[in-house]
């Protein structure tokens, strides 16, 4: 079996381009790039959408907020005066957003009072209920994005993982299978897998160690779109971990 | 409102949008095993080139320092000469970049914390202090290495050792939880064993332990203070801990020892921390397959991720672990295992019985059925297979309770178990082969009797099953080869028998646990320090324990290490207490901690242990399970200073201290408060034999000579006797050590074993024929024909009748069984008759009278054989029935006689002669029946008792009174380790033993006759429930009392052997 095929669809079409070329290349390059840039932006916005939310504002603002933000981030390619920290996407984009919100909020609001332009297509009001779900503790704004942003990256290579194998036609085997992905242990048994999708118990055990692979796989790349070099990606992901457990 | 999920995997809350509904932190973790590699690496905070540390040779205060030992998280350990005392110890001394007011107060709380327990298993503190404003903890210096070098140096420790090593560690761990401690930083760095192999637990959370909930424990480089491996998940979480934790850390210690590698390994501190708080660790069999298999499942239940599933405490975890220490498992002597094999029997026997009830309450098949010959099993498979439980179910019995868990019921009971060569419950296969030699060849001659028969083999023209010669010689043989098994049984090979060959197992007594017995414990309260009035040093007096004219022993207080300590106040110019003294760290010896000679101080400070002086304790008579420890603690403490030099100058009962958890140590003053001088003991053998003598009798002036009088065991009773000669300590060490592993006395479960032994056979056999009496089937049971029925071809030869049902066998007249009782009676009513015709004739003649021959009787005689020949010519004319066993069993020759001449004699009888006949003698039948019928009745109601009564008497009380005439003392008291002696200790003769047997089982047998007579009588259910109940009172009167009635009326006791 190989996952070759619905592979390209996937992950191929950046899998080289990390954010920093993004940003460096400015507009002015080809529009490949951009829809990049515009990709990611649109992957990523909810963890700083619930990150202005958690700071106080209230939705409408947030959500104005959040929409000039990624205005002024598309159309000039970078914020003046941040630092690209530590070469993650993610700390970029929070200290963007903070440099953002210290400095630039006069301009939205002047922007806001002239209508908002509608840079990426966001659904504000799944945003508030997504929202309104977060937990209500001890979260910190910044922890709260980390753990957004964690649970977007989780997200993103899950579903990719599932579109590949429903259009593989193993939707049901990966139905089936998924709970092992996180050990699954206690809940069902191979056996019971086995019996359930009629065949044997260690075809089972190969095709979750096939689907174990093939997720981890997605997720480096995943995270490997929001570092500056792909060798970074395990940090990254021990970053997210440590924001998942914290 | 929704519920919460949580994960299954890491019980972590799922939020509501988690992906696909996998938990976030799982998934996060499987992304994250891509990159990891089994490599470990834990750095600790590195401590070298801390300048203001000492290095070795420097004078540090009162120290000299030797080497270093090691460096932690928090400092660095030396190995230091004491220059005043001469004594080495461990120094700790805290980091100088530590120095935080935290940071000593953590260290100083540390060290009070060690220094509260006093335990052989605990590395002993000195005392803290600062030197050059630096804290220090002054600790015994154990000569030896850590489990950890020592695992490092020589690999995976032996089984037996390893798990040797973490009991020891388990001691010194509950002995601080005593004090209430929890040690939290338990791994094999911290286990340090002593050059004798003792392990001692050290440095008490010098680590990670208190501050495992603070999160600068993760510096930025991802380094942690201390090892996160060996730490709990809900250390690492920073959760409440509780003893769970510890016990997971001692888990990963014995899996270290085990493999030589840690549970949980990992590249960089997050991957450790990921995998410790979630991953499951691998069995330690996957790194080494000679642990056992449940040794191995014991570690991974100590490694659970939920503190709840782990072992409770230190006592249940310890005798979990105590079969697989070094000690090898004891064969069973075979006693026992012929014990066991009864019980496993009766067993079988109890079974079969409700198996084949059950069928026949479910209605697959009747009582009828059982009756067929086995050859029916093509026509009818179900009644077939219900014949067959009784010869099929030992081989379920044995296979899957062997296999499953090592242990039938009859072992379980006689405390045995099956192991492999690693200790292991046999498994299928080697369960199989057990089963295969065990039960199959003994049974196998009489599989072959069934096909035979089955299959209709015939002998001279009878059916095999029919052959009682045959059938008796085929039972026995299964005997015979059943006892042949056990031909190979030698103690070299570890009592084996052919089926334990066969498979490469043993039957091994199971394993006791041998915990030191506590004692009360005699505790005082703490006194505080404004309330002390003077000072000696700086400990603070509480009180004086005993004075005399040259020395006084003090109790104070050391307020830096809150403990209190002895202080023995000697006169100016009193010798120092000799530099191999102040050395000793031994359990059996007061501990020297402190001293000082000066013009006005003279005084030298000692550990203060609990408990109690010897001649104290012993004012009551002490029980051999408590004084067999203090023995061994003196021995071992003689040997051991026999060995280094440091023998005590004097050996005297006055010189023992017995401590709350019963350790014996011995002193080299008079004991505070004891009496000055006492009788001194030339040698360590005269020594033990007093302090064992004064000890049981509790008399501490017992006279040299006389014998100790009290019930000990047997063999301590020449072990004593033999000690008196004996002269070297080491050897009375191995030898106590020995005696540590046996019973001590003559447990209650241990009498109602006993007792269960002697009522288990007639008890089993009470309820199965309850059952088959329920089942209405009692007659059909009982009769003899029925075993010889089933194996023969024509049942009807043998049983009343089969075919109509016996349950109609009595109101059928034409049955057989019936005519076989109807002769019967009609002769013996004949035979009345004609005695008191024979008796008036005699009459007549006596007195010289002429009596005519009385027509009358001549009328009856041909009346009968009218009608015997009418009734039951169709019976006697069917050769097959009237020359088969059953008949040839039941119908007397005379009888048989009288029968054939009254067929022969009355060819043709005409109606009317029968009709008179009939009126004469049918009568006579019915009242018989009726009669019958009542006795059944009393039958059914009394036949379990009777039964019970009667085994009783047959398999137990004979074989006693037996028993204790030839051997003075049966099967069940040889078996259960028993034997019974007289008042002084010594063996009883025979003639007691016999009397003491009757006395115990003659009111019993008395009672049970009384009581069926009674019953026959008045036919009364209610007499069962006495007599049972009656049993059950006297049962307890065997069992409850330390010596039962029956010892008491033969002036003897029960010991051990």
């Amino acid at each position: 079996m190989t996952t070759n095929s619905s592979e390209p669809e996937a992950a191929g079409r950046f899998n080289e381009t990390h954010w920093s070329m993004v940003l460096a290349a400015g507009q002015d390059d080809s529009s490949g790039r951009e829809a990049a840039l515009q990709r990611l932006c649109q992957t990523y916005w909810y963890p700083l959408y619930a990150f202005v939310r958690r700071q106080g504002h209230p939705q409408h603002d947030a959500e104005d907020l959040t929409q000039a933000f990624f205005a002024r981030l598309l159309a000039k390619g970078d914020l003046a005066g941040v630092d690209r920290e530590k070469g993650k996407f993610r700390s970029f984009l929070l200290a963007s957003m903070k440099h953002f919100l210290a400095n630039e909020w006069d301009k939205v609001q002047a922007q806001k009072r002239g209508g908002g332009r509608q840079i990426i297509s966001i659904d504000f009001e799944d945003a508030e209920t997504k929202y309104s779900v977060e937990p209500t503790h001890d979260l910190t704004p910044e922890k709260l994005y980390e753990r957004r942003w964690a649970m977007t990256v989780l997200g993103q290579a899950v579903s990719k993982l599932r579109k590949e194998m429903r259009s593989a036609g193993k939707g049901d085997q990966f139905e089936s299978l998924k709970l092992f992905m996180t050990g699954g242990k206690g809940v069902v048994s191979y056996a019971q897998v086995a019996a359930n999708l009629d065949v044997s118990e260690g075809a089972v055990k190969v095709a979750v160690h096939r689907l174990r692979k093939r997720y981890r796989q997605l997720l480096v790349a995943e995270v490997a779109h929001t570092v500056d070099e792909k060798q970074f990606a395990e940090q990254e992901l021990r970053g997210l971990l440590t924001a998942l457990t914290g | 409102m929704k519920t919460q999920r949580s994960c299954p995997d890491c019980g972590s809350p799922l939020p509501p949008d988690a992906p696909e509904g996998l938990c976030p932190e799982c998934l996060m973790k499987c992304g994250l095993k891509l990159q990891q590699k089994m490599t470990i690496s834990v750095q600790p905070i590195e401590t070298t080139g801390d300048p203001d540390l000492p290095n070795p040779g420097d004078q540090f205060g009162d120290y000299r320092i030797e080497c270093e030992l090691g460096r932690g998280g928090m400092g660095a350990v030396y190995e230091a000469e004491q220059l005043e005392t001469g004594r080495r110890v461990a120094l700790k001394v805290l980091a100088h970049k530590l120095h935080s007011a935290d940071a000593r107060a953590r260290f100083f709380r540390e060290g009070r914390l060690a220094a509260s327990i006093n335990h052989p298993n605990s590395v002993y503190v000195y005392g803290t202090g600062e030197i050059e404003g630096t804290p220090v903890i002054v600790m015994e210096l154990i000569n030896g290495s850590t489990l950890e070098e020592r695992v490092k140096k020589d690999g995976p420790l032996p089984v037996g050792e390893a798990v040797d090593a973490i009991v020891d560690v388990i001691s010194g761990l509950q002995a601080a939880q005593a004090t209430g401690i929890l040690h939290r930083d338990i791994k094999p760095a911290n286990c340090f064993e002593d050059a004798d192999g003792t392990v001692k637990v050290g440095d008490f959370g010098l680590s990670i332990s208190t501050e495992a909930r603070d999160e600068t424990n993760l510096t930025q480089e991802g380094m942690f203070l201390g090892t996160p491996i060996f730490s709990s998940p809900e250390q690492l979480r920073g959760e409440e801990l509780n003893v769970r934790s510890d016990i997971y850390s001692v888990g990963g210690t014995l899996f270290y020892l085990l493999t030589g590698r840690t549970p949980f390994e990992g590249k960089t501190m997050v991957q450790i921390l990921a995998t410790v708080l979630n991953a499951a660790p691998p069995s330690p069999r996957e790194f080494r397959k000679d642990i056992p298999e449940r040794l191995a499942k014991l570690v991974l239940r100590c490694l659970e991720k939920t503190p709840g599933e782990r072992f409770a405490d230190y006592e249940e975890l310890r005798r979990a672990l105590v079969p697989f220490g070094s000690e090898a498992p004891v064969p069973a002597p075979l006693p026992i295992r012929l014990l066991a094999g009864g019980v496993d029997c009766l067993m079988l026997v109890l079974f079969s019985s409700l198996l084949m009830l059950a069928g026949i309450l479910m209605g697959l098949y009747t009582f009828r059925d059982i009756a067929r010959p086995p050859g029916a099993w093509s026509q009818n498979p179900v009644p077939f297979l219900f014949q067959m439980i009784p010869n099929l179910l030992p081989f379920a019995y044995y296979l899957v309770m062997e296999s499953r868990w090592g242990f039938t019921i009859g072992k379980a009971v006689c405390g045995l178990r099956v192991v492999d060569a690693n200790r292991n419950p046999p498994g299928f296969w080697k369960a199989f082969r057990r089963m295969a030699v065990y039960v199959v060849i003994p049974a196998l001659p009489g599989w072959i009797l069934i096909a035979l028969a089955v299959m209709g083999t015939t002998i001279d023209g009878q059916n095999v099953g029919q052959s009682r010669v045959l059938t008796m010689a085929i039972l026995w043989t299964g005997w015979l080869f059943l006892a042949l098994l056990f031909a190979s049984v030698r103690q070299r090979n570890g009592l084996a028998a052919l089926q334990d060959l066969a498979s490469g197992t043993r039957v091994t007594r199971k394993p006791h646990l041998k915990a030191r017995p506590s004692m009360a414990a005699v505790d005082l309260e703490p006194v505080t320090e404004t309330q002390s009035k003077s000072r000696i040093g700086s400990y603070h007096v509480l009180e004086t324990l005993g004075k005399s004219a040259n020395d006084e022993w003090v109790l104070a207080y050391d307020a830096r290490l809150l403990r209190k300590v002895w202080i023995h106040v000697v006169a100016l110019g009193a010798p120092e207490v000799p530099k191999h003294l102040r050395a000793l760290g031994r359990p059996g010896r007061l501990r020297w901690i402190a001293g000082r000679r000066s013009e006005g101080e003279n005084w030298d400070v000692y550990e203060a242990p609990d408990g109690m002086s010897l001649l104290h304790q012993i004012e009551e008579p002490q029980p051999w399970e408590l004084v067999r420890f203090w023995m061994l603690d003196l021995a071992q403490e003689l040997a051991a200073s026999e060995r280094d030099g440091s023998p005590p100058s004097v050996l005297s009962l006055n010189r023992v201290w017995v401590s709350t958890e019963g350790r014996a140590k011995l002193l080299d003053a008079p004991v505070p408060g004891g009496e000055a001088s006492g009788e001194a003991f030339e040698d360590a053998g005269s020594f033990l034999t007093k302090v064992a003598a004064a000890s049981l009798e509790g008399n501490a002036e017992m006279p040299k000579d006389e014998a100790i009088k009290v019930a000990i065991p047997l063999h301590v009773r020449r072990f004593l006797e033999a000690l008196r000669e004996s002269t070297q300590p080491e050897t009375m060490a191995a030898e106590l050590k020995g005696l540590i592993h046996k019973p001590a006395r003559v447990t209650r479960a241990r009498r109602a074993g006993l007792v269960a032994g002697c009522l288990a056979v007639p008890l089993v056999w009470f309820v199965s024929f309850s059952f088959l009496i329920e089942a209405g089937a009692l007659d059909a049971v009982t009769s003899p024909g029925f075993q010889e029925g089933i194996q023969s071809g024509r049942p009807e030869l043998f049983l009343p009748d089969t075919a109509a049902g016996v349950e109609a066998s009595f109101e059928d007249v034409d049955s057989f069984g019936t005519w076989v009782n109807d002769i019967n009676e009609l002769f013996h009513h004949l035979r009345i008759l004609q005695r008191s015709d024979q008796r008036a004739r005699d009459f007549f003649e006596r007195a010289g009278l002429q009596q005519e021959e009385s027509k009358e009787a001549a009328n009856r005689d041909r009346l009968l054989g009218i009608f015997i020949s009418k009734r039951y010519r169709t019976f006697v004319e069917d050769t097959d029935r009237w020359n088969g066993p059953y008949a040839m069993d039941r119908v007397e020759h005379q009888v048989r006689l009288f029968v054939e001449a009254s067929l022969r004699d009355y060819p043709n009888p005409t109606e009317e002669e029968f009709a008179e006949a009939e009126a004469a003698f049918e009568p006579i039948l019915a009242k018989k029946r009726e009669r019958d019928e009542d006795f059944l009745e009393a039958l059914n109601r009394w036949m379990p008792l009777g039964a019970a009564g009667g085994f009783l008497l047959l398999c137990v009380a004979v074989p006693a009174i037996l028993a204790a005439l030839c051997f003075r003392g049966g099967l069940l008291l040889l078996s259960l380790g028993l034997v019974v002696v007289r008042k002084d200790g010594r063996r009883a003769s025979r003639a007691r033993v016999l009397w003491r047997s009757l006395v115990t089982w003659l009111p019993l047998i008395i009672l049970l006759i009384l009581l069926s007579l009674v019953a026959v009588k008045t036919g009364s259910v209610a007499w069962v429930y006495v007599t049972t109940v009656g049993m059950i009172i006297y049962s307890f009167l065997m069992v409850i009392p330390e010596r039962s009635l029956s010892d008491r009326l033969a002036g003897t006791r029960l010991v051990l052997r």
